[in-house]
């Protein structure tokens, strides 16, 4: 019981440290924005939803995943202590914590919430089994990996591009993107007519969300992948292109049937911006998390510029997208002649 | 093909590299050799051009050994301590990217590749994700990258460790081979035995300072016992508890 216990105990301490990690959510300029704009008007609530649905996926992991599969198989367990061990492991999920206190509340405020607890556990549990399905089929049956759909060429920048395309599909605010770009592009093409103001909206908030990215352009190649950057014949900028071009072909992508020029604009804005930090400040990044920005001022400026970029090249002229352009390619030589001179 | 001289390496108040004089001529197989936290990392990043030195200077096949060079790039082929690979790549992407940054032809490459992943015992995993694979595979295909566009000098940090004997039988069958067909390899290691085996010279540093150098023909005794006496001697311990009835 004492080793199932001291198991029990350490599940609760990673799952809690993983929670941690999440902190970077506080530089993320999707999360400053929705916190903004729910604070400013507090019926509004679509935006930290949305937020917090693209968050359950990650938070509903399997606790006893956290084990490595080689060292629990090495445990001294008896077949009860495992079933017992894989029972109590399910408590140690965020999933289980947000429940069991939506419970508590439902009781204190006399069962007001106690069935938005279960819907909740229901809806944690769906998520779950989506995430199961979404980790392991890929493993089992490789074709079903949809990275590997994105070849890579064989071209010096082609092949970091396709990487650097693939990395981009490891980081949650690319499917927050996704989410907020198929739902207002269906809702364009089946549902009621909207003004085309909102499309213009909606763009912006698409590069939003994807923005903060690139203030961590380096940072899913962890110290090892710049290593090899490091080792490559490449000049600073041409690695520094091949990470901002997945990233403009992604904006443009998903804006396309909103306000595709808007889109470009203030994601060359946000790159231009973002060099600074990716180069001069990188911070190492984990897969399945939102990307952190390196501080609030930092991710208020980016933001600031973007929508800028985004607005006046909608509302004034869009012949203004070219200064937005102008300041990207002035941006990616500069920081790339800094990549270089940093690589020591 | 490799010469240093007094290249030194110092983090603030502590010097990890001190004073390296190396002079390494064209078909050698060099052993570096020396303790954990020796500084030969450090050294090989500086040869590399992966660290700039604060003092000293080194020239790799006549180019000078400084950060951003893509000429020193292109002259070397190295397999790093941190091994650089992308988890989002597969095994043989990886190489298809490295004969795409290094000008070769699509063809070539494939070729090349084909041969290095059936070389390696490789072939089987190749469409695997880099993420996907054990520390053997991971370091197979960042020694793959570092053979594949043919340098004339190869830095291999550490290439037996954590390998297979059949692999590691065939990388030093391989480093062996082609050697005196011109190729320069400076290698790191700590199993002795196939240091032994393949170097022509062996150099041993201690706290970042070289304390010896020579050819593998010149040596008066066993690289071990030489090792031993000027390096670093074993240790004892009193392991009475192990194999004892106390669990």
């Amino acid at each position: 019981m004492a080793r199932l216990a001291a198991i029990l105990v350490t599940l609760a301490k990673l799952s809690w440290r993983d929670l941690r990690r999440f902190n970077s959510l506080g530089t993320n300029n999707f999360f400053l924005f929705a916190m903004l704009t729910s604070a400013m008007q507090p019926s509004n609530a679509f935006l930290p939803m949305l937020l917090g649905l693209i968050l359950l996926f990650p938070l509903s992991a399997d606790p006893l995943g956290r084990v490595p599969a080689d060292r629990l198989g090495h445990w001294p367990l008896s077949g009860l202590e495992r079933i017992a061990l894989r029972a109590g492991s399910l408590l140690m999920s965020p999933i289980a914590w947000i429940t069991l206190g939506l419970m508590a509340w439902g009781i204190r405020s006399r069962g007001a919430s106690l069935e938005l607890g279960w819907r909740f556990l229901l809806l944690g549990s769906g998520i779950a089994f989506l995430t199961y399905l979404f980790t392991t089929l890929p493993v089992r049956l490789p074709q079903l990996n949809l990275l590997r759909w994105i070849t890579v060429p064989h071209h010096p920048l082609g092949a970091l591009i396709a990487k650097n395309a693939r990395e981009l599909f490891g980081v949650l605010d690319t499917y927050l993107a996704i989410v907020l770009a198929i739902a207002t592009a269906g809702y364009r093409f089946f549902g009621k007519a909207i003004d085309s103001e909102a499309f213009f909206g909606v763009s912006l908030l698409v590069v939003l969300a994807l923005s903060t990215m690139a203030q961590s352009l380096l940072a899913l190649d962890g110290p090892s992948g710049f290593v090899r950057y490091q080792l490559m014949p490449l000049r600073g900028w041409q690695i520094l292109l091949a990470k901002d071009l997945p990233l403009l072909a992604l904006a443009l992508l998903l804006t396309i049937a909103l306000s595709p020029l808007v889109g470009v604009a203030a994601m060359l804005a946000a790159l231009a911006v973002g060099h600074h930090a990716s180069v001069v400040k990188p911070r190492p990044a984990k897969r399945w998390r939102f990307a952190s920005g390196t501080a609030i001022e930092a991710s208020i400026f980016q933001i600031v510029l973007m929508l800028g970029a985004g607005t006046v090249t909608h509302r004034v002229d869009a012949r203004l997208a070219l200064v937005a352009l102008a300041a990207w390619a002035g941006s990616l030589l500069f920081y790339g002649y800094v990549l270089e001179r940093d690589r020591a | 093909m490799i010469e240093a001289r007094k290249l030194t390496k110092v983090y603030g108040e502590h010097t990890a590299v001190d004073g390296l004089d190396l002079n390494i001529e064209r078909s050698t197989i060099c052993a570096f050799l020396g303790p954990n936290g020796a500084g030969k990392s450090t050294a090989v990043k500086m040869l590399t051009g992966l660290l700039a030195p604060t003092s000293g200077q080194a020239t790799v096949a006549g180019i000078a050994c400084s950060p951003a060079t893509p000429a020193l790039s292109r002259a070397v082929g190295v397999l790093p301590e941190s091994l650089g690979l992308f988890d989002s790549l597969t095994v043989e992407e990886h190489l298809t990217l490295t004969g795409s940054v290094y000008g070769l032809s699509a063809a070539e490459t494939e070729r090349r590749t084909n041969e290095l992943l059936s070389g390696l015992a490789l072939d089987h995993g190749r469409k695997t994700f880099l993420d996907e694979c054990s520390y053997g595979m991971r370091k197979k295909t960042a020694l793959a990258m570092a053979l594949l566009p043919n340098p004339p000098v190869l830095f291999l940090d550490e290439p037996f460790e954590g390998l297979d004997p059949v692999v590691s039988r065939t990388i030093r069958d391989l480093l062996v081979e082609i050697a005196p067909r011109g190729v320069t390899i400076f290698l790191t290691s700590h199993i002795l035995s196939i240091v032994e085996e393949i170097a022509t010279q062996v150099i041993m540093i201690r706290a970042g300072k070289l304390v010896y150098d020579s050819r593998r023909d010149g040596m008066a005794s066993s690289l071990e016992s030489i090792y031993f006496d000027l390096v670093e001697a074993p240790r004892a311990g009193d392991w009475s508890w192990l194999g004892s009835r106390q669990s």
